[in-house]
C-alpha cells in the first residue's frame, strides 16, 4: 500500500441537462491504494454506483479526473479506454442478469480472452477451467450449462471467474453480495478475500451494507447525497466516526444480538432530491447539530486524526459513540 | 372488552403443498405453533425456507388452485384452512392485516393513496366516503407521514420507498386488526428508513397490543424487534424460543451458521465468516432424515436416515429445536407430539 492505483479528483458526475441536471456525484476525491479494499457506503440514491461506473468511464464524467496508475482516464478516447478496460473489471449484484442467458459458461468466461486474443483455444480452455475451479465451480460438470441452471451464488462466482480471467488490477464491485442469503453472501466474502490476495487485486466494494462493508474493507468512504462525508479506516470509522451522518448510519444498523438493544438516535425524514440540494452541507437538513454556518460554508474533506477525514464544520470529536460500550 | 388470555393464533401440523410440473412441493412441512395476544413471532430463514408461504397460509393468503394443505390455522378460534374467499374477506382488514414486502406492487399504481386506506374502511366499517377519507388523512398522520392531506392525494410512484410502506402500514392498520403479518417490511429499504419504519411498527403494536408475525431474512431485526423467533429450514421450523433465549443459547446447527456468516458492525473488521457451505435441498426431492444434514459438520448417519422431531430443551421448555445432536449442552426433553 504504497502508491495510489486509483486516483479519484474532485469527480462530477451530472445526469439531464440545464434546468433538469441532477449532480448525481458532486465532488468526489479518494484515493485506493495498490492491494487495498476501499468501501463506499450509503443509502440509496447516494452515487455511490454512479462514481464506480464514472471509474470506469461507463458514465459520462462531467468534470474532475480519474487517475489510474498514473494515466488520466477521462481524457482518453472510447478506443483507447477499451483497452485499459481489461484492468479495470466491474462485478454487479445481480449475477444472473448479467451473464448472457444463451451462452455456456465456459464461453461467458472465456470471452474477454477471445476479445484480447489471447492464447489459443487450448490454453484458453485450460485458463478457463482453472479460473472456474479457483472460484469452486466444477469446470467439468459445469463448463457446457447455461446461466439459468445455476443459484444466484454460483451465478456470482462465474462472474467473478469472468472478471479475473482478463487477469485485472482493480475491480469494482456494485452490491456484488446483497441479493444473496446470507450463508451464501459469507461464501462469497471469503472468496473474493481469497482471491484478492492470491491475484494482488485493489478493491472498490459499494454497498449499502455497513456490516459487509466493514468485514471486507480496509478503508471506508461514506457518501451522502452526492459527497463524500467521511473517509478512514474500518475499525476506526465504525469505532469513532467523525461525522453525524456516520454515527446516526451506525446506530439505524442492527447487530444480531438481543443484548445490545436499540439506539435511539435514528435520523428523522429521508434524503432531500438531488435535484435541489441544499446549500452548504448537504446533510445539515437532517442533522441534529447543524447550525448557521453549515448551510452558508461547503464543508471540505479535512483529516482529523491519522488517515481519518471528514467533511464536517463540528465533527463528532468528542462524543462517545454507543457502539462502543 | 374482557382481556382474552386464549392465544390468538394456532397452528397445528400445518402443511402446505404445491403442484409443480416436477411434482409435488412440500413447502410448509408439519408446522406447528401458537402466538399469544401482544406477542410477537420473527419467522427467519434462508429465501425458498417456507418462511413466506407459512404467513400465507396462516391468514389463508394463498392461490387455491394447485395448492393442497392439510393440518389447522385458527385465528380466534376461527379456521383458516380451507374456507372460502368469500368468508375469509370478512377477516382479512378487520381481524388479520399484511404488510408485503414490496409496497410499490402491493399498493394500485392508479389510484391515490388516500382512496386505497378509504377502501378498506368503506368496505369493513360501512364509513361514509367523507368520514373514510377523513379518517385516512388521520392514519396517515398516525404513520408519521408529514402534511398528510397533501399526501393523501398522491399516487404511489410520488412517494419514495419508506413513504410507501408507511401507507401500507395505515392499510393494514385501518380497520383495527388484532393480528399482522408482516413479510419482509424494510427489505429492500435504506437503513435509516428500515430503522423508522421498524420503530413506528413497534409503537402501533404496544398502543393496540397487536399480534404481529415477522418474517425476515435479517436475524439483526429479528434479534431487536420480537419476542419469539422460529427458524425455518426447508419448509419446517427447524429452532424456536423466546429471543433472547435463542440468541443465548442457540440449539441448532444450522441456527448457528445463520448467525456466524452474518457480518456483524461491532466485529473488527476482515473477521473471517464462517460460512455454511452446499444449498438449501430441493423441496421436490427432499432428503430422508434431516434436511440440513448434507451441509451440517455434525451429521452423522442417524442425522441422515431419521428425521429429528421438533422437541422441546431440558434446559428450558420455550426452546424447541428439531436436531439430534443440539449445541450448548442442549438435550431433549420430550416429543412435542407426545405431550399434546
Amino acid at each position: 500500500m504504497t502508491k495510489p492505483l486509483l486516483s479519484v479528483n474532485n469527480l462530477v458526475v451530472t445526469y439531464g441537462a440545464r434546468k433538469h441536471a441532477v449532480q448525481a456525484v458532486a465532488g468526489v476525491s479518494f484515493e485506493i491504494f495498490e492491494g487495498e479494499t476501499l468501501g463506499l457506503v450509503g443509502e440509496s440514491g447516494c452515487g455511490k454506483s454512479t462514481t464506480g461506473r464514472a471509474i470506469l468511464q461507463l458514465e459520462k464524467v462531467t468534470s474532475g479526473s480519474v487517475t489510474f496508475d498514473g494515466e488520466e482516464l477521462t481524457s482518453l478516447t472510447p478506443g483507447e479506454m477499451r483497452t485499459r478496460r481489461r484492468k479495470l473489471q466491474m462485478l454487479f449484484q445481480d449475477p444472473i442478469s448479467s451473464l448472457n442467458p444463451r451462452r455456456k459458461i465456459k464461453h461467458i468466461v472465456a470471452e474477454p480472452l477471445i476479445i484480447w486474443k489471447e492464447g489459443d483455444d487450448e490454453s484458453r480452455s485450460q485458463l478457463v477451467d482453472q479460473m472456474l475451479l479457483e472460484v469452486g465451480i466444477d469446470p467439468h460438470l459445469a463448463g457446457d450449462r447455461y446461466p439459468r441452471e445455476f443459484s444466484g451464488g454460483q451465478c456470482q462466482r462465474i462472474s467473478i471467474a469472468r472478471s479475473l480471467v482478463a487477469n485485472p488490477r482493480l475491480l469494482v464491485c456494485d452490491e456484488m453480495v446483497s441479493a444473496l442469503d446470507v450463508s451464501v453472501q459469507a461464501q462469497i466474502i471469503n472468496l473474493l478475500s481469497d482471491l484478492k490476495v492470491k491475484h494482488n487485486l485493489t478493491l472498490l466494494f459499494i454497498a449499502h451494507d455497513l456490516a459487509v462493508v466493514k468485514n471486507v474493507s480496509d478503508r471506508v468512504a461514506v457518501m451522502y447525497l452526492g459527497r463524500l462525508c467521511e473517509l478512514g479506516p474500518s475499525d476506526d470509522l465504525y469505532a469513532h466516526p467523525l461525522h453525524p451522518y456516520t454515527a446516526a448510519l451506525l446506530s439505524a444498523a442492527v447487530v444480531p444480538d438481543p443484548t445490545v438493544g436499540l439506539s435511539h438516535h435514528t435520523l428523522e425524514g429521508e434524503p432531500p432530491s438531488p435535484i435541489n440540494p441544499p446549500s452548504g452541507c448537504r446533510f445539515r437538513t437532517r442533522c441534529p447539530n447543524a447550525e448557521a454556518r453549515c448551510a452558508e460554508e461547503v464543508p471540505e474533506l479535512r483529516e482529523i486524526r491519522p488517515g481519518h477525514q471528514v467533511a464536517c464544520h463540528f465533527p463528532l470529536e468528542a462524543v462517545p459513540v454507543a457502539i462502543q460500550s | 372488552m374482557a382481556i382474552d388470555q386464549s392465544p390468538i393464533v394456532v397452528v397445528d401440523h400445518l402443511s402446505t403443498t404445491f403442484r409443480t410440473p416436477r411434482g409435488p412441493l412440500k413447502a410448509v412441512n408439519d408446522v406447528s405453533l401458537t402466538l399469544e395476544r401482544g406477542s410477537s413471532l420473527g419467522i427467519v430463514g434462508e429465501s425458498g425456507s417456507g418462511k413466506t408461504v407459512l404467513s400465507r397460509s396462516i391468514i389463508g393468503l394463498l392461490p387455491t388452485q394447485n395448492v393442497t394443505q392439510t393440518g389447522t390455522a385458527t385465528i380466534n378460534g376461527s379456521e383458516i384452512i380451507g374456507t372460502r374467499h368469500k368468508d375469509l374477506l370478512k377477516i382479512w382488514g378487520s381481524e388479520v392485516a399484511m404488510v408485503f414486502q414490496d409496497p410499490m406492487t402491493a399498493l394500485t399504481p392508479t389510484r391515490r393513496v388516500g382512496q386505497q386506506i378509504a377502501e378498506s374502511l368503506r368496505i369493513n366499517l360501512n364509513l361514509s366516503r367523507k368520514d373514510a377519507n377523513l379518517r385516512a388523512i388521520e392514519l396517515l398522520r398516525q404513520v408519521g407521514i408529514p402534511s398528510p392531506e397533501r399526501r393523501a392525494r398522491a399516487y404511489p410512484n410520488q412517494l419514495s420507498g419508506g413513504m410507501r410502506q408507511r401507507v401500507m402500514i395505515a392499510i393494514a392498520i385501518a380497520c383495527g386488526p388484532e393480528f399482522l403479518v408482516a413479510d419482509e417490511p424494510t427489505t429492500g429499504l435504506d437503513v435509516t428508513v428500515q430503522a423508522q419504519v421498524l420503530d413506528l411498527i413497534t409503537d402501533l403494536r404496544a398502543k393496540s397490543n397487536l399480534t404481529m408475525i415477522l418474517v425476515t431474512h435479517d436475524l439483526g431485526v429479528v434479534a431487536t424487534r420480537t419476542d419469539n423467533v422460529a427458524v425455518m429450514y426447508a419448509g419446517r421450523i427447524v429452532e424456536q424460543a423466546p429471543t433472547a433465549a435463542l440468541f443465548a443459547r442457540v440449539a441448532m446447527p444450522y441456527t448457528k451458521g445463520l448467525l456466524d456468516s452474518t457480518p456483524r458492525i461491532d466485529a473488527p473488521s476482515h473477521t473471517r465468516l464462517s460460512s455454511i457451505e452446499g444449498r438449501p435441498p430441493d423441496l421436490v426431492n427432499p432428503p430422508e432424515g434431516c434436511a440440513f444434514a448434507p451441509r451440517c459438520t455434525y451429521a452423522t448417519d442417524e442425522c441422515r436416515t431419521v428425521r429429528p422431531e421438533l422437541v422441546r430443551s431440558t434446559l428450558d421448555a420455550n426452546h424447541l429445536f428439531a436436531c439430534h445432536h443440539p449445541l450448548n449442552g442442549h438435550q431433549a426433553a420430550s416429543s412435542l407430539t407426545e405431550n399434546q
